[in-house]
């Protein structure tokens, strides 16, 4: 709908002519279809999958052990029987939902066999088992929902093991340093080779999904300032310098996009600040919320990504009306203040404008 | 074959497959051929709760024996325990010593530390309110089965020596 009304636009402002904007609809609506198809079928295989282990899962006790693991594995022969036939034998959208749902029958099939045979161990365990076994068919399909699936899977598996661990990791940066390790893997993982070759919907969603989780853990790392840890100092730069390895690897994989890389590194630094010191400040953590919301606009402009500025916007606003209510006691204090960051901000964007036409005027072109 | 089977595909399929088959191989050698079987009293790890979901959560209960030396003795989470076999050479209510593992691999059986938060036995979501009656009123024990490597498999419950399933409470 937005994009039929941008078509509009421009074909009345003369950019475009009748015949090139019904082609670009055209070829909007083509391929805006299989994507809902497979949006679609991942949902429809989820709802399978997760049925399947909820039915293993209540043990049901009227059918013997060896029938039941018999049965799990003529599903899983069947099922792949029908993956493994080439990809023109059957329609993509029937292929995707099958491999979907093998992924999730190889997760159900541990614990159709852990309940069998009684064992018990730690989450992570069954989960890096599935996801070594599991994944070559994983890889096999080329929606981004599988892909979107298969990186949550990994981080639930990192978390998991991360939170059995947690007793023993006495150093502060380290646990630090560990969390930042997550949105650095789908990342890392988006530049193999094969996956850039053979599966570049795949590399693009862990791309996404490695933005994400970077953008999400710097903005939430400001919380962090609501409490205090003595002797913090130290560990905060080796966590940042653990995450400034990461950053750097990333900075030499990709050369041509360094600019991107220093945003990271930017936003990074200031996800760091709690780290850096060991108060406690509730306006610190609004400061630097703040901080990195004018960063991630900042890259948006920079990337020409205008719903990043608009994200980064709201995500400045809420923050600024959330401190008010955080900071200030009184009707009165608050009512000042709300009027005095009103008209700040007012006078940033003032700026802002005269300095882009500044900018504009400077290259020759007037209007910025 | 070739022309109707993607090879890479019947690859990625086979393998789970023969990992999973591999795993109830293994499995079923240990619990069935591993060792000696003991049965072992239990008992729940909190009174109160001691069905959580479709798991019961339990401790064994084993009968203590002071015959150690006292060089072998060991206390905390990183002990082994040394099975003894009944007078009679039974190997129901086992009694058991916490000692160094090494010492322990001369016993009759030697079990390897267990988890410290206890143990699980999984159980039909549709049995679990008729368990609880049976758990609250009878003896509960567990078969197990001790390998050589002191490593433990879970057979059947038992309820006054009973199958849990056809015990009544």
């Amino acid at each position: 709908m937005a994009l039929s009304r941008k078509v509009q636009d421009w074909q009345v402002a003369g950019i475009i002519d009748a015949a090139t904007a019904q082609r670009i609809l055209e070829f909007e609506k083509k391929s805006a279809g299989p994507k809902l198809l497979f949006a679609l079928v991942g949902l429809a295989s989820l709802a399978i999958a997760i049925g399947i282990i909820a039915i293993i899962a209540s043990n049901w006790d009227q059918i013997d052990a060896s029938t039941k693991l018999a049965a799990d594995f003529a599903l899983l022969l069947m099922v792949g029987s029908f993956i493994a036939q080439k990809v023109t034998a059957i329609p993509i959208w029937v292929r995707e939902a099958l491999i979907f749902i093998f992924f999730g029958l190889v997760l159900a099939s541990i614990a159709l066999i852990g309940q069998i045979f009684q064992l018990s161990g730690p989450l992570w365990r069954t989960l890096l088992l599935w996801l070594i076994i599991a994944s070559p068919v994983a890889f096999l399909a080329r929606s981004s929902f599988l892909a979107v699936t298969w990186m949550i899977s990994i981080w639930v598996m990192m978390g998991s093991a991360m939170s059995e661990f947690s007793a023993q990791i006495k150093e502060l940066h380290l646990f630090y340093a560990i969390g930042w390790v997550f949105p650095f893997v789908p990342m890392y993982l988006s530049f193999i080779p094969w996956l850039v070759r053979r599966r570049s919907q795949f590399a693009e969603t862990f791309r996404n999904l490695s933005i994400l989780a970077f953008v999400v853990l710097c903005f939430s790392s400001s919380f962090a300032w609501y409490s205090s840890r003595p002797d913090s100092f130290a560990e905060g730069w080796r966590s940042l310098f653990a995450c400034a390895m990461m950053m750097g690897g990333l900075c030499w994989l990709e050369r041509s996009r360094r600019k991107v890389f220093l945003i990271g590194g930017l936003m990074l630094l200031l996800a760091h600040g709690q780290l850096l010191f060991t108060m406690k400040s509730a306006e610190m953590a609004a400061i630097q919320f703040i901080l990195i919301g004018f960063v991630l606009a900042w890259a948006g402009h920079l990337s020409h990504r205008p719903k990043l500025i608009t994200l980064a916007s709201a995500l400045i606003a809420a923050r600024i009306i959330a401190i008010y209510f955080e900071l200030f006691s009184t009707l009165l204090e608050t009512g000042v203040f709300l009027i005095g960051g009103g008209l700040f901000t007012l006078a940033m964007i003032y700026g802002w404008v005269k300095f882009t036409r500044f900018q504009g005027k400077r290259l020759g072109g007037g209007q910025a | 074959m070739k022309n109707y089977f993607s090879m890479n595909a019947v690859a990625a399929i086979l393998f789970p497959c023969v990992v999973l088959g591999a795993l109830v191989a293994m499995n079923f050698y240990k619990r069935d051929f591993g060792g000696d079987v003991w049965e072992i009293p239990i008992e729940g790890y909190d009174p109160r709760d001691l069905l959580k979901g479709h798991y019961l959560r339990f401790r064994f209960r084993f009968q203590t024996a002071e015959n150690a030396n006292s060089e072998e003795k060991c206390n905390g989470p990183a002990c082994c325990l040394c099975l003894s076999k009944n007078s009679d050479g039974t190997r129901k209510y086992p009694s058991a010593i916490k000692m160094e593992c090494e010492p322990a691999r001369a016993c009759d059986a030697f079990v390897l530390p267990r988890p410290v938060e206890g143990e699980k036995y999984f159980i039909p979501e549709l049995e679990a309110t008729r368990l609880e009656d049976l758990l609250r009123t009878g003896k509960a024990s567990l078969t197990v089965t001790i390998g050589r490597s002191g490593e433990m498999s879970f057979r059947d419950l038992l309820i006054d020596g009973k199958d849990w399933r056809t015990a009544n409470p």
